[in-house]
């Protein structure tokens, strides 16, 4: 949908990655821009605006995560981040530093794409401000009356649920990791509902998924947390 | 490691107080003049000129019982109350007749003598008592040390029996130190003290290395005399006194080399807790093997024999490793044949591929420049398993594998490896049966993902087409069990569990021709993955044919969840 030309700083050291994502980036309407450590990087958004980070953790010099940390101080450029599969614990920690979302290398192209597409429309969100209303296919919420509808039948959540459901949408297409909706829905005092966190996402999954066995609207990152299914919207 | 049988003590050698004396000067004064009492009371002499004999009775009982010194002290006691009570002119010593005082003189000349057999005799028994019980000490220690398997058991035992034998010399702590491959020290084993907890001081640690270059023992004491003659560089004020029972007690650390032959294989360090009257004790131990003494002499047999058990336990770690290293070896060579065939079989296809695709000479139409691509795209996420494979059984290897649980619905994660995998399943139906209403199981999503990928993989692999394959997941007593069913040729009922080893396939040495490749890595994998969930995983033969592969995994109490 952002096809105006979005400035995306590419940071790897991998000359192959960033060949490809170069020529793929640049081949759906955005402007590229390369560094090959976190220090080049942070001299080119000193030069540019930018609108996008596309960031691996691993890197010579100046760890992704450091990349990270620093950039969030600066600005809330949005930062999505290439990591090996595994190291779910990089990728958690990048995201508490307020990376928005992660691509897990080896990565699809189509993936990257649709992960760069959802984090720009959230920044365009953002500055919309919140609705009082959200429509995606068949679920409708109405935050002024409390009301979750699903093709037109009221579904009825606990309050728990109901605040899950909220914080999902408010968040759309963002990766919410299981630090972050503890302490959205339960404050920041606590760390052993993990395991509850879980079982309240299966029933309100239950509740407002067709299939929740193929969950189409909340999907379950492994190992990292989960995230409102952003295109859903489009349906 | 309480279980461990202890040796008898080692009996402490007396020592020759004053009480012992005196009581053996009271005991042969009132033997001897008991004897002369009765004779002059029953005028027994002169009527029965040899009546200086019935002393002797009393000389020999002395002398077996008591003593060289009892016995030697009766005789002159007899001596002189015979001649001064019943020869005449009594209660004076003179003797008027000459032949009186040739028996009084050969009475006291036989029964030195007696008395000195006597002794020596009772010695001997005595020594070959010693010798005996010295000799089963030994023997018990072989047999303890050997009933232990693990080297570090053996060492605990050793040191253990070190303090059990030489208690009564004040030995109440002992740890066995020996170098590691670097060369510092290292406390292996102690008799009474968790490994762990010992802390050793720098000065400790620089005197046992002395000992341990140098095969001399050495000790802490808090005597100025008798440190300057040890080296005086490791002079240490680290003997603490302390009062036991009311008496002054030292307590001193000693560090004795442990050699076998001229090698020194370790340093043992004995803490001695030396009363004040036993001092000399300490010294003893200092004697080396050049200058034997009866008691030291055993201490010095004890710790040679302890000295070769250690280094033959030494001996079995260092084989174990290498045993250990060589069949990390064998695998290591197995993995490479299999491996390298594996990565090259994706990467022979992603380069025939790609290398068609940049052939200029021939125009691809756009359904077949797709076919090239999808088979590029396929091929890499092939060789992206394998690696994951790889990477899970090193960390399996390691023991570095932890899964990190989380409660996670089944189902979704069935579709989810389902999805990820409908380019390899080419289209083939996959029937699930997996009950909606499947309590949430604690599990490592990334790991039990990894082990559902790696069996329907499999059950791809060597099945053949659109033969189907069949998911199910049901709860039975406390445990979720998935199962992946197929109907391809089946396992031979002897390989049932044979299949999980690693490189089953490539250890058996089957060719590879008639079948497709695999690593073997998979269900080992898998294997490692199931296990360190605490779960299990198996395969059975399928009736009607095929084989269905299971993983059970317990499913855990959850915490109540409030709506």
């Amino acid at each position: 949908m952002n096809k105006s030309g979005a400035h995306i700083l590419v940071v790897d050291d991998e000359i192959e990655i960033v060949r490809a994502l170069r020529r793929s980036l640049t081949a759906h309407g955005y402007k590229v821009f390369t560094a090959s450590s976190g220090e080049e990087a942070f001299q080119v958004t000193s030069r540019h605006r930018l609108d996008l980070l596309l960031l691996d953790l691993v890197l010579p010099g100046m760890s992704g995560l450091e990349v990270c940390r620093r950039m969030r101080a600066e600005s809330n450029i949005p930062i999505i981040v290439l990591s090996v599969k595994g190291a779910e614990r990089d990728k958690v920690e990048a995201l508490d530093l307020g990376a928005d979302d992660y691509v897990s290398k080896p990565f699809g192209m189509d993936e990257v794409l649709a992960r760069v597409r959802v984090a720009l429309r959230h920044v365009a969100r953002a500055q919309d401000g919140t609705q009082a209303n959200f429509r995606a296919g068949p679920l409708q919420v109405d935050f002024a009356l409390r009301r979750v509808q699903l093709d037109g039948q009221d579904v009825q959540l606990t309050p728990t649920e109901y605040e899950l459901l909220k914080v999902f949408i408010a968040h759309r297409g963002k990766i919410l990791t299981r630090q972050m909706l503890l302490k959205e829905i339960w404050g920041p005092a606590t760390h052993a509902r993990t395991h509850s966190l879980h079982v309240y996402m299966a029933q309100l999954r239950r509740k407002i998924e067709a299939t929740p066995e193929d969950p189409h609207f909340i999907i379950t990152m492994p190992g990292v947390g989960y995230r409102f299914n952003d295109e859903a919207e489009e349906l | 490691m309480s279980s461990v049988e202890h040796l008898l003590p080692i009996g402490q050698s007396k020592a020759f107080s004053w009480q012992q004396y005196l009581l053996d000067s009271v005991l042969a004064f009132v033997g001897a003049m008991l004897v002369t009492g009765v004779i002059f009371v029953f005028q027994l002499y002169p009527r029965i000129p040899n009546i200086s004999i019935v002393y002797l009775l009393v000389v020999l009982a002395l002398a077996s019982t008591r003593g060289r010194y009892a016995a030697i002290f009766a005789s002159l006691v007899a001596f002189l109350s015979f001649d001064f009570f019943l020869v005449p002119p009594l209660y004076v010593f003179t003797i008027n007749r000459i032949e009186e005082w040739i028996a009084l003189f050969v009475f006291l000349v036989t029964a030195i003598l007696t008395s000195q057999l006597a002794v020596s005799l009772r010695l001997r028994a005595e020594q070959a008592s010693r010798r005996e019980r010295e000799t089963r000490t030994l023997y018990d220690l072989v047999r303890v040390t050997n009933r232990e398997d693990e080297p570090e058991h053996q060492l605990h035992v050793i040191a253990q029996a070190i303090v059990d034998v030489f208690s009564s010399w004040g030995v109440h702590d002992c740890a066995i130190l020996q170098p590691d491959a670097s060369g510092a020290l290292h406390v292996q084993a102690s008799a009474y003290q968790p490994v762990e907890e010992i802390r050793l001081s720098s000065d400790e640690k620089a005197i046992a290395s002395w000992v341990m270059t140098h095969g001399r023992s050495m000790g802490l004491y808090d005597d100025e005399s008798l440190a300057s003659t040890t080296s005086a560089r490791f002079v240490q004020r680290v003997v603490v006194r302390i009062t036991k029972e009311g008496r002054t007690v030292r307590r001193s650390l000693r560090l004795i080399p442990l050699k076998t032959g001229q090698q020194v294989v370790g340093v043992l360090r004995l803490r001695i807790l030396d009363d004040s009257s036993q001092l000399t004790r300490d010294e003893r131990l200092e004697e080396e093997h050049e200058q034997p003494n009866a008691r030291t002499a055993f201490f010095w047999t004890f710790l040679e024999q302890a000295s070769s058990l250690i280094e033959r336990a030494r001996l079995r770690r260092e084989n174990l490793r290498i045993a250990v290293l060589q069949r990390t070896d064998a695998l290591r060579a197995a993995l490479l044949s299999s491996v390298s065939h594996d990565l090259r079989t994706p990467l022979a296809s992603i380069k025939a591929a790609a290398s068609s695709l940049l052939q200029e000479d021939v125009q691809w139409d756009e359904e077949t420049k797709r076919s090239f691509a999808s088979s590029i795209e396929r091929e890499a996420d092939r060789l992206n398993r394998l690696v994951s494979n790889l990477l899970d059984m090193s960390r399996i290897e390691d023991g570095a594998l932890r899964p990190e649980k989380e409660w996670y619905m089944l189902p979704e994660l069935i579709q989810d490896v389902l999805g990820r995998l409908k380019p390899l399943l080419h289209g083939r139906v996959v029937q699930t049966q997996v009950p909606a209403d499947l309590p949430p199981v604690e599990l490592d999503y990334m790991q039990i993902d990894q082990v559902l990928t790696n069996l329907i993989e499999n059950a791809v692999r060597y099945t053949p087409k659109h033969s189907p394959i069949e998911v199910s997941a049901h709860c039975e007593g406390g445990q979720v069990v998935i199962s992946v069913a197929d109907r391809g040729p089946g396992v031979p009922p002897a390989d049932l569990d044979r299949v999980f080893d690693k490189f089953y396939r490539v250890l058996d040495g089957k060719p590879n021709t008639s079948h497709p490749s695999g690593s073997g890595l998979g269900l080992a994998v898998s294997k490692g993955l199931v296990e360190a969930h605490g779960g299990r995983i198996w395969a059975e033969p399928r009736e009607g044919g095929g084989v269905v592969f299971s993983v059970s995994l317990p499913l855990g109490a959850m915490e109540e969840v409030p709506a």
